[in-house]
Parts: structure tokens; C-alpha cells; sequence
């Protein structure tokens, strides 16, 4: 049975991992949200620290509410056992265009809530 | 253990490279180079100003060899890097020996001209006063971003098609923060240096056009 698809609340949490090449100096970069649909995990089906993989420096959370506010749209968009990556119930996206300063605004909202 | 180089010859300019082996050598390897790398004009040495890429052994410490036209285009940007801090170097040095999918996924390896115009750009921004090493990070179509970054202020200088666009953010003593942008050509370093003394505190005004 495939996982339902939900609507994603404002004060929901979405963590995203951040590769060790956009972290340097202890600090994330923009560079890491410079993604058209920016996959994150929603906090209701899966951690933080299990948002981390092999490659990963830290991971930060990152408000639905505040990802709105920023032209973006939030989507719940689960991967099924079958696909690729799957089975993963927490898998949702940041849609939009991300301008230089929408990355950075991105970036000065997420918290960190993970670390190496 | 010695190193051997090779220069080849066209209108008076001589590309100095370090030895190619036989096999690597192919017919219009010089072309290949300048033309299908992408380099500058300013990458290939006037006749009268040889380089050595030994340098690259002790600055930089990339492979020596076997040599392919990536490998030869890594070492002319990496020579013309031994002015930089060994910090810088080492940055360099890591974002050219990574390959396509380094996130996990789609993204492509850092394109040697962009490197080559960084290099450019911080050996320029090197000789400012108070100048301090940027963090430089790779961006997921294969350019670079430089960032500095302190209390107050912060600046961003990504490489992008044709040129640079530049972020800067200031932080207010509430905490709230005022974010800037702009664009700059390529080779405008005189406008960089502007947006650097902003980020500096040398420059109270974010730089306009």
C-alpha cells in the first residue's frame, strides 16, 4: 500500500543534510540550498541524525512555515519501497527558485540540529 | 625525483607544461588544451615567462603523472596559485580532483577556467590590506562560491555563467539581517575589491552599480 501523501504544517520540521564540502569552517553555506526541489525529511517520520549520511557534516532543520514564506512551496513526496532510495515515509521537498538571496535567508532560518 | 617539462610553440607564445607522456599525446593536443579546456589567453605564457610546475609538487602536491588535458589544465591553474596561503592551496587542490556525482548525486566537477579566475581573483585580493582567506565551496553545476564571513558581516562571490554574482548580508544590532545583491563581470576585480572592502568595513555603503 503505497504512503499517504499529507499536507505539511508551518511549525512542522524538514532536515536537511549538509554535505562536508558546504560546511567549511563549522559554517553552512548557501551553496547547500541551491537546489530547484531541495529534498528533506520531515521530523514526523524520521530524525535528524538518521537524515545523516556517509557524506554528511551536519544537518539543520528548517521551519515549513518559514520555507513558505520564501516563495517556496512545501511537498510531502514519500518514496516507496520499490524506488530508489526507498522505503521513506519522511521524504518532502523544498519546490521554488532559489535566488542568491533566498538561499542565504534559507540558510540564516535553518537551525542546526545535527553535527559530525 | 626530477621533473621533466615539455613547452610547445604557437604565435610566439609558448605553453609550458610538464612532460606528456607518448601515449597522452594526441594530434592538436595544443588546441585541445586552450581551446576545448577553455582557457584564457592569460594561462598561456608569453615566450619570455617560463613556468615550472614543479611548484605544483611543493605548493600544491597534485599527482605528477601520467598527464591527460585535465591533469595539464590543473597544473597551469595550480601554478599560478603558489602565491596563495597554503590554506587556499589546499582548497584548491581538493575542489579539482572532485569528480562527477561528489554529493551523492548529479553534481559535475569544478570546471578548471572557473578555478583559474579565482586564483586570479584572490592573488589580486591577496595584496589588500588586512586580506583574509575566504572558505570556497562547491557549487553543484560545477563553479565555486568564496565566502567571508565575520560578526556583522558577511560575503558571498559565486562563480556563474559569463561572470560573478555577489551576495553580501549585514547584521543588524537587533539581529536582524539586510541582505544585498549583485552581479559582476568576470574580469571586473577593481568592483570585487569594492564589494570586499564592504565586507571589510572599509566600505560603510554596499557598492551599487
Amino acid at each position: 500500500m503505497a504512503f499517504p501523501v499529507e499536507e505539511i504544517p508551518d511549525d512542522a520540521n524538514l532536515f536537511n543534510r549538509i554535505h562536508r564540502n558546504h560546511f567549511p569552517g563549522g559554517k553552512v553555506s548557501s551553496v547547500a540550498f541551491d537546489q530547484e526541489r531541495l529534498s528533506v525529511n520531515w521530523e514526523k517520520y524520521r530524525s535528524a541524525e538518521d537524515t545523516a549520511d556517509t557524506n554528511s557534516a551536519a544537518v539543520v532543520a528548517l521551519a515549513a512555515g518559514e520555507c513558505r514564506k520564501l516563495e517556496q512551496t512545501v511537498e510531502h513526496a514519500p518514496i516507496e519501497p520499490e524506488e530508489p532510495s526507498g522505503p521513506n515515509q519522511a521524504h518532502s521537498e523544498i519546490c521554488g527558485n532559489k535566488s542568491k538571496s533566498i538561499r542565504r535567508k534559507l540558510r540564516d532560518s535553518a537551525k542546526l540540529v545535527w553535527q559530525k | 625525483m626530477p621533473h621533466q617539462q615539455k613547452s610547445a610553440y604557437e604565435g610566439g607564445r609558448r605553453l609550458a607544461v610538464p612532460f606528456v607522456q607518448a601515449s597522452n599525446v594526441q594530434s592538436k593536443w595544443l588546441e585541445e588544451i586552450t581551446a576545448i579546456q577553455d582557457l584564457p589567453p592569460e594561462w598561456v605564457y608569453p615566450y619570455d615567462d617560463p613556468i615550472f610546475a614543479t611548484a605544483w609538487t611543493k605548493g600544491i602536491g597534485l599527482t605528477v603523472t601520467p598527464l591527460g588535458f585535465a591533469d595539464t589544465a590543473k597544473y597551469i591553474v595550480a601554478d599560478k596559485a603558489v602565491g596563495l596561503s597554503a590554506d587556499s592551496r589546499q582548497s584548491l587542490k581538493e575542489l579539482s580532483e572532485l569528480s562527477v556525482g561528489w554529493d551523492g548525486g548529479r553534481a559535475k566537477p569544478i570546471k578548471m577556467d572557473v578555478l583559474g579566475d579565482v586564483v586570479r581573483l584572490l592573488r589580486w585580493l591577496h595584496q589588500q590590506p588586512l586580506y583574509i582567506d575566504p572558505f570556497i565551496v562547491p557549487t553543484f553545476d560545477g563553479r565555486v562560491q568564496m565566502e567571508w564571513h565575520d560578526e556583522k558581516r558577511s560575503l558571498e562571490i559565486e562563480a556563474v555563467e559569463g561572470g560573478w554574482a555577489v551576495g553580501g548580508t549585514l547584521t543588524l544590532s537587533d539581529r536582524q539581517r539586510v541582505y544585498f545583491d549583485a552581479d559582476c563581470e568576470r574580469r571586473d576585480f577593481e568592483r570585487l575589491k569594492n564589494f570586499y572592502d564592504w565586507f571589510a568595513g572599509r566600505e560603510l555603503i554596499w557598492p551599487s552599480p
